[in-house]
């Protein structure tokens, strides 16, 4: 079968003035349809650059990505893919019905089919339609995570790319994600997002691959990445190479 | 806890900071030395013409005023030529750009007459109200409120305005009289000539051709009124003087003849007052006609609007 | 809808909800009410003032909208983080500044039809009109220039910020319609390198005053030749053309991240 995401190879290298940033190096990545894949990391591994192109917005300097069997390259591999950033922006003049709609046009859905999907990913992501139909400026940080979600979900994406989905939630927030990703895994849908919160990624996770310094240090089913008896962030310290918490 | 302290002793913060500070000190008072001789150069040509004023617009604006007229008036020009520049120089004969341009914004001469003359009066308001001691502006909107637009009453008003705002220049007296000998407002024709006489030069270099012919028709003008009223002394010590600066004019000088003769001239003087009134516009009229043939010079090739007509 | 239609149908919702293009109406027709009670030497009848400054407002509140509202588009997308959100869609960078300039012109064309609107009608009210061919002729070609400035600025924005991009098209669309129809008469007076580079710029720059009919639409002068204002029109389109190819050949790999290297 054919993977829902993969990557050989893949290097990234950006100028600097002090000289060319390696920010990935053959990163190697493996994700099987219908997986939970967590891609975790310290800060300035590259998990960012590392989705960045695979979506498009940063060109690899070698090896190849691709997504759904599409090249990351053609701007056709994105119809399936749903994506949410770290901290998602979207047009604060416009209500949340209105961009849904809009979003779902640029997927070309039209008519009654994008009447019908705007109404149940508001449903999914729980906003109500006197919400749906407020302007976005008056949205609170949780309700820009929810409409985030939901313009993210609106092509009923086979691969959805989440970039700290739980990043500054409540715990009720974060439950919300949990569950939506469970609905998603139970549906049949890809998910592969990064996030610093190791806790919610052994409580949704099959698979991760932990990144270090641009380099796949680990990867694989969860409970093969930490010893026996190790936890998920004492696995994650040995293997980037943090220093040991004194006793 | 206490706020951190600097470590720098005062006189070595002064001297950091003077040193620091002093080229740009020293550029910011270079700049505004510049920028203070700019505006006194570039004031200097203005200031003789900057319209005195005491409205609040008048002050804020000071000189710009005149450019403000200046352009106004220019503005007039292009619509008395109906939107068509005077003719430039190029360097390109065969350009498609040029070709299409001159579709676009076509450059055949033509002028507006008649009634169309009011389309430029807006322009000439705006340069007297922008710049009332601009001279010129006054008489080339009297002469046309007067001439095709035929109200006198509104030409005499905008120069008695006019006259106020400039009040040592001759040309304004000169064109009222010419208004008011066409209405057959005799006395005050006269009363004008001797003001105009009165004031001549007015400003200007006595000795400019300019300045000459103004003095030729306000003599001429007036010699002629008072040969019609039987002061024949007087209208030869006019004319005579004119023969004076002009003596070059053998109608003037048969005229003078057959006055000091005590014959009747062959022409009546108020009908050669016509004739030179009529004479004036006709003069007028045929300057826009030779701007119409080819050019003879490559730079600028039409009169301007201002041609207020010299008899010859 | 094609994907370029949805981006400026998202350019349509802010601009309008900006209300800049309400403010310029208000001003223009103030500035026009105010101009047609003027009392010219106690004279009235003349018209042509009237259109004259009209047809300039109507150019000038078109041009500040045009480089505006185009110059802040692209920038705004990338400070505000929306362009990730949006390049994450199937939408390839040339739909993406396709839509933009559709968006900004085909507003900014909206706006210059009221300008023309309140232009005309104060123009019928004081007595006089239009020639109506060529009024519409006019205003074809004035939206080509607005299409032109607008292509300008959005080429300009895919490098620059929004100020620095509004700056090099005003100071650009400015020179391109005051200076350039002024270079052959100085080159006429140059020789050698100076003649030489005069006619270059000339010919390379664009030709702004070709769109501008107004000197016909204020003194009556009739409509242009069709084929005339075909060539015309057809030069506005290559350029519009021109500067999206531009923008595109800048736009197309330029890298987005947001704290990518911190990640």
């Amino acid at each position: 079968m054919e993977p829902a995401l993969e990557t050989r190879e893949l290097s990234v290298t950006f100028p600097s003035p002090a000289g060319p940033v390696r920010a990935l190096d053959r990163v190697s990545l493996r994700v099987e349809p219908g997986q939970v894949f967590g891609f975790l990391g310290p800060n300035g591994a590259g998990k960012t650059t590392t989705m960045h192109v695979l979506l498009g917005f940063v060109q690899a300097t070698a090896g190849e990505a691709r997504v759904l069997g599409v090249d990351v390259r053609r701007a056709i591999a994105r119809q399936r893919i749903g994506y949410l950033a770290e901290h998602p922006e979207t047009y604060r003049f416009l209500t949340g019905r209105e961009l849904l709609r809009l979003t779902g046009r640029l997927f070309r859905l039209r008519g009654a089919a994008l009447r019908a999907r705007v109404a149940d990913v508001l449903a999914e992501v729980g906003l109500d339609n006197a919400a749906a139909d407020r302007r976005i400026a008056a949205y609170s940080r949780g309700m820009l995570q929810r409409i985030g979600l939901a313009q993210a979900l609106i092509n009923d994406p086979d691969l959805l790319i989440l970039d700290e989905p739980t990043g500054g939630l409540d715990p009720i927030g974060r439950l919300a994600i949990r569950r939506l990703i469970g609905r998603l895994r139970e549906r049949g849908k890809t998910v592969f997002f990064s996030s610093h919160e190791l806790s919610e990624v052994e409580l949704v996770c099959d698979t991760a691959a932990i990144l270090a310094g641009g380099c796949i240090v680990a990867q694989g089913p969860l409970r093969a990445l930490a010893r026996p008896g190790e936890s998920l962030e004492r696995c994650f310290m040995r293997v980037v190479g943090a220093p040991e918490e004194p006793a | 806890m206490r706020p951190c302290r600097s470590t720098t002793a005062p006189a070595d913060r002064r001297r950091l900071l003077a040193s620091g500070l002093w080229p740009w000190l020293a550029a910011g008072g270079l700049w505004l030395l510049a920028f203070a001789i700019s505006c006194r150069i570039g004031s200097a040509a203005v200031e003789s013409a900057a319209p005195d004023s005491g409205s609040v617009a008048g002050r804020m604006l000071g000189g710009a005023r005149a450019a403000f007229g200046a352009h106004f008036f220019e503005v007039a020009d292009l619509y008395f030529h109906r939107g068509v520049e005077h003719r430039r120089r190029q360097a390109l004969t065969n350009d498609l750009f040029l070709a299409l341009a001159r579709v676009v914004s076509p450059p055949e001469h033509v002028h507006r007459s008649g009634s169309s003359v009011r389309e430029i009066m807006p322009w000439l308001w705006l340069a007297v109200r922008a710049n009332p001691r601009d001279v010129e502006a006054c008489l080339v909107a009297a002469y046309w409120l007067a001439r095709d637009l035929r109200r006198p009453d509104l030409a005499l008003e905008t120069l008695r305005e006019a006259r106020i705002d400039n009040p040592t220049t001759h040309r304004i007296p000169l064109e009222q009289a010419r208004i008011l000998l066409r209405l057959g407002q005799w006395d005050e024709a006269l009363r004008s000539l001797d003001v105009g006489l009165a004031l001549w030069p007015g400003g200007e270099d006595p000795n400019s051709e300019d300045a000459l012919l103004d003095k030729r028709n306000l003599l001429l003008h007036r010699s002629l009124l008072l040969e019609s009223r039987s002061q024949t002394a007087a209208a030869m010590a006019d004319l005579q003087e004119i023969l004076r600066l002009f003596p070059d004019s053998p109608a003037l000088r048969r005229r003078v003849a057959e006055l000091a003769a005590g014959s009747d001239p062959r022409e009546s003087a108020l009908k050669v007052l016509h004739k030179l009134l009529d004479e004036e516009v006709r003069s007028r009229v045929s300057a826009e006609h030779e701007e119409s043939s080819p050019p003879q010079d490559d730079s600028v090739v039409s009169a301007p609007l201002n041609t207020v007509t010299n008899v010859n | 809808m094609t994907r370029a239609a949805v981006i400026a149908a998202i350019v349509w919702l802010e601009l309008l909800r900006r209300k800049d293009i309400y403010v310029l109406l208000i001003l223009l027709g103030a500035l026009l009410a105010g101009l047609v009670s003027l009392n010219v030497f106690g004279l009235g009848g003349a018209t042509a003032y009237v259109k004259d400054i009209g047809l300039l407002l109507a150019w000038l509140f078109g041009w500040i909208l045009a480089v505006s509202a185009t110059a802040r588009e692209l920038p705004q997308e990338e400070t505000r983080g929306t362009i990730f959100s949006l390049l994450a869609k199937p939408l390839r960078r040339a739909e993406l500044l396709a839509g933009k300039w559709l968006g900004c012109w085909s507003i900014v064309a909206a706006a210059a039809l009221a300008f023309y609107a309140i232009v005309a009608a104060v123009a019928l009210a004081k007595g006089a009109g239009f020639d109506a061919v060529a009024l519409a002729q006019g205003f074809v070609l004035h939206l080509c220039a607005l299409g032109v400035i607008c292509a300008l600025a959005l080429c300009c924005s895919t490098r620059l910020n929004a100020d620095a991009a509004a700056a090099l098209t005003y100071v650009v669309s400015a020179a391109c319609l005051l200076l350039a129809p002024r270079l052959p008469h100085l080159a006429a007076y140059a020789s050698g390198f100076r003649f030489t580079a005069l006619l270059a710029l000339y010919h390379a720059l664009p030709h702004f005053d070709l769109f501008d009919m107004r000197r016909r639409l204020v003194h009556d002068l009739g409509p242009l030749p069709w084929p005339v204002f075909g060539a015309v029109a057809a030069y506005g389109i290559v350029l519009t053309a021109l500067f999206l190819l531009l923008a595109w050949t800048a736009y197309r790999r330029k890298r987005f991240s947001r704290g990518a290297l911190g990640a």
